[in-house]
């Protein structure tokens, strides 16, 4: 390797800088950030490996996680979309990196351990394909002149020809293509020149190659293994939503690793993206949509991104109160409940009730409004229906089952507590042993009045100081009533 | 309570009434430790009887008896070996990380939580209801997270020479678990790290590792940089300011995500 030199002159100058501002400061909106789902050992030659769980390198200002090299390859643009600051109509400053600088750019910033790789984007310059045919070259001297292992994320671009993206998908870690909007209306009313059909198209054509790669390598799951690997794959935390991590006995072994040079396709798998707020699109419609592309697309990642009303554009909402950030976090729960806690989206929202609870989040929510499946019995649960528990999470959940195999019966609150239980929330709706910890007639309101005192694990500087408002749409005083009831019992 | 089928005796008695507590204090390194607990093994004494402590967090009680080890890279090793074949390397590697944390009450622990994995085999991780695997759960825990951190948060930069330095400042002794990744992720590079506080520093040439002890301040020294540094470094700056979404300016969480004590050396908190 040359050490991020192309022909011993070095290509990244001041003016690189200059692209690099404008073309990172126009990719900023794309939540997707994480560099997971891989594994790849380093090998003996070249640079660069992958680590499944991801890393994160820094953390912007905004308290987001930076893993990967997140720019545009250019920002001019033939389309026109509402929401986004690249669009055609807007008067801004356009710029494209050359595949050289970028490709050049990216091992830098490699080399000295600022990332974790490149998550490529691109505006729409002349033709969808013409987009990925620059993309595809960035890839190409990065996987082959640098002989670079690193994580690789990269924009399909809806449009462009199958044979471009299958190009693309050997040499990319993950790819996606965002979704945006979940409805055709509001696809035709904010992004005129996109339809599902041009976004579906390219999904598909990844998930049928992806898929074919994996049953050559013998790993086409049956439906049993999907759900060995997918509880394998246990979430770190709940906050940090971009970093998906792998769990295993011991916290320093690794999973299935892939070697450096090997070429498997889109081995990341896919995402896609939301924008939340931008349109009238409910909760439900959302993650009716989210359930349908894991199931039928064997989507990785769903993201959710607060819109942000760049253009302040007077025909699109208002954000600068921040308001869709809350919304944004209570659908990345929701998300989660989707994909680790064997949830259904019709189980959390209905078309009567298309909104989240932005009080409590919607697990508590789906507990709240289906008292009659508690009280659950701890010792004889089955860890789906310990799953449903709010205050018992995967891992405890697992626990639980594993404890009750070499001391069945003898469960106590005290070794709930020590599993990792939240008894704050759980107490409502477990019994550990025929006992409960809550000697009183449990209603919804007395519950709610209850969980409302809890703290709720918000991201920082995520208050729910809007939802006040939303406080006194309830019977307030039927929840306080109830806690004065509470204390004179 | 949990019950197990374990032997009670193998954790220690809080009141000993036959025979006084023995306590082995040791070295703070996992030589140190390791030896404490072969010559307390060997002794006899009983598991229960016996208690390994850190030479530095010595409180003394005139009820117990006090016998001083001498770090034995021999008795070490076999200890390992043992764990290695009779457990399982998996299991290792959680000793490994238990060894290497910077708590100091942690040599009982590991004590405990070895003599039970020669017991009941590698799923002695799950026996949470003992206080001792409760401990070394959270230590084990709290130096994977720093690793983890680290992966992320260390940043080179390009000497004169092409070497890549980083220094860092971790309070888990962790150099030997951050120092393969990066040697197996630039197999082409030469890499020197520092861990500034141990004064340990870590090399990978062509991908092999080797470490040394020196006395060089390394909180001082300043080493000549490539002639692309400075305009890379301040690359990465703008980078990090163009990415924020300035409506949603959070230095709250910013510090929450990426505590300031890991800013020390990075490039664009600098
Ligand atoms: S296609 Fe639409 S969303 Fe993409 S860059 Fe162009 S205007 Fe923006």
């Amino acid at each position: 390797m040359n050490n991020g030199q192309s022909g011993g002159i070095f290509i990244v100058t001041e003016n690189t800088m200059d692209k690099l501002n404008i073309l990172t400061a126009a990719a900023k909106y794309d939540v997707a950030c994480t560099s997971s789902g891989v594994e790849r050992t380093g090998g003996s030659s070249g640079i660069g490996s992958t680590i499944s769980p991801g890393v994160c390198h820094s953390f912007s200002g905004d308290g987001r996680c930076i893993s990967l090299l997140k720019v545009l390859y250019t920002n001019e643009c033939i389309f026109d979309c509402k929401y986004c600051i690249n669009r055609r109509s807007n008067d801004v400053r356009r710029t494209s990196f050359t595949p050289e600088e970028l490709a050049e750019l990216t091992i830098s910033f490699y080399r000295r351990n600022y990332i974790e790789g490149l998550f490529l984007s691109s505006g729409i310059t002349r033709s969808p394909n013409t987009t990925m045919e620059q993309i595809y070259q960035v890839l190409l001297l990065l996987r082959y002149t640098y002989n670079f292992h690193g994580y690789i994320h990269v924009k399909a671009i809806p449009g462009a020809d199958d044979e471009l993206i299958t190009r693309t998908g050997w040499l990319a870690d993950r790819m996606s293509v965002n979704m945006e909007l979940p409805t055709a209306e509001s696809l035709n009313k904010l992004a005129p020149h996109k339809n599902r059909a041009n976004i579906l198209t390219p999904m598909r054509r990844i998930q049928t190659l992806r898929d074919s790669d994996r049953e050559f390598h013998g790993e086409l799951l049956t439906d049993s293994a999907t759900l060995t690997t997918a509880s394998d794959n246990l979430p770190i935390s709940h906050n940090n939503k971009s970093t998906e991590a792998v769990s295993c006995k011991s916290k320093f072994c690794k999973p299935a690793v892939m070697k450096a040079g090997t070429r498997r396709f889109v081995p990341a798998g896919q995402s896609t993206q939301f924008i939340i707020g931008a349109s009238d699109d409910t909760d439900y419609q959302i993650i009716k949509v989210s359930e349908a592309l894991y199931e039928r697309f064997d989507l990785k990642r769903v993201f959710y991104s607060a819109f942000v009303n760049v253009n302040l554009d007077s025909e699109l909402p208002d954000t600068s109160k921040g308001s869709e950030m809350l919304r944004e976090h209570r659908l990345y729960q929701a998300d989660w409940l989707l994909r680790y806690y064997q949830f259904k989206a019709d189980e959390i929202l209905s078309p009567e009730y298309p909104s989240l609870n932005t009080l409590v989040d919607p697990k508590c929510s789906y507990a709240l409004n289906h008292l009659e499946m508690f009280p659950v019995e701890i010792t004889t649960a089955s860890y789906h229906t310990l799953l449903r528990v709010p205050g018992i999470g995967v891992t405890s959940a697992r626990r639980i089952t594993s404890v009750r195999k070499h001391s069945a019966g003898l469960l106590t609150f005290n070794d709930l507590k020590k599993i990792g239980v939240v008894l704050k929330r759980a107490q409502y709706f477990i019994t550990c042993g025929g006992k409960s910890l809550v000697p009183i007639r449990i209603t919804q309101s007395f519950i709610l009045a209850n969980m409302l005192g809890l703290k709720d694990n918000l991201p920082k500087g995520l208050t729910k100081e809007q939802t006040y408002e939303q406080l006194s749409l309830f019977d307030v005083s039927d929840i306080v009533e109830n806690r004065i009831e509470q204390i004179s019992c | 309570m949990i019950s197990n089928n374990i032997p009670p005796q193998i954790f220690p008695y809080e009141h000993p009434t036959d025979k006084p507590r023995r306590v082995y204090l040791c070295d703070d390194s996992p030589e140190g430790i390791l030896t404490a607990i072969y010559d307390a093994w060997s002794s006899r004494y009983g598991h229960s009887h016996n208690y390994i402590q850190i030479n530095s967090c010595t409180d003394n009680n005139m009820f117990y008896e006090y016998v001083d080890t001498i770090p034995d890279l021999k008795k070490a090793k076999s200890i390992v070996t043992s764990i290695k074949t009779k457990i399982s390397l998996d299991f290792y590697e959680l000793v490994e990380s238990c060894l290497l944390s910077c708590d100091i009450n942690r040599a009982d622990d590991i004590y405990r939580l070895i003599i039970l994995g020669f017991s009941v085999g590698p799923s002695a991780r799950t026996y949470l209801a003992y206080p001792a695997i409760q401990r070394v759960m959270k230590i084990e825990k709290n130096v994977w997270n720093e690793y983890h951190h680290y992966l992320g948060f260390i940043r080179f930069e390009e000497l004169q020479d092409k070497t890549l330095f980083a220094r860092f400042r971790p309070h888990n002794n962790i150099i030997s678990k951050v120092i393969p990744h990066f040697a197996d992720r630039f197999p082409e590079e030469n890499i020197m790290i520092a861990d500034v506080n141990r004064s340990i520093v870590a090399v990978s040439r062509h991908g092999l590792v080797a470490y040394t002890i020196t006395d060089i301040n390394f909180d001082r020294i300043t080493l000549p940089t490539s002639a692309n540094e400075e305009l890379l470094k301040k690359m990465w700056k703008g980078f990090i300011e163009s990415i924020e979404i300035k409506e949603r300016s959070n230095p709250g969480l910013q510090r929450q995500n990426m505590p300031l004590r890991f800013r020390e050396f990075t490039t664009e908190f600098l």
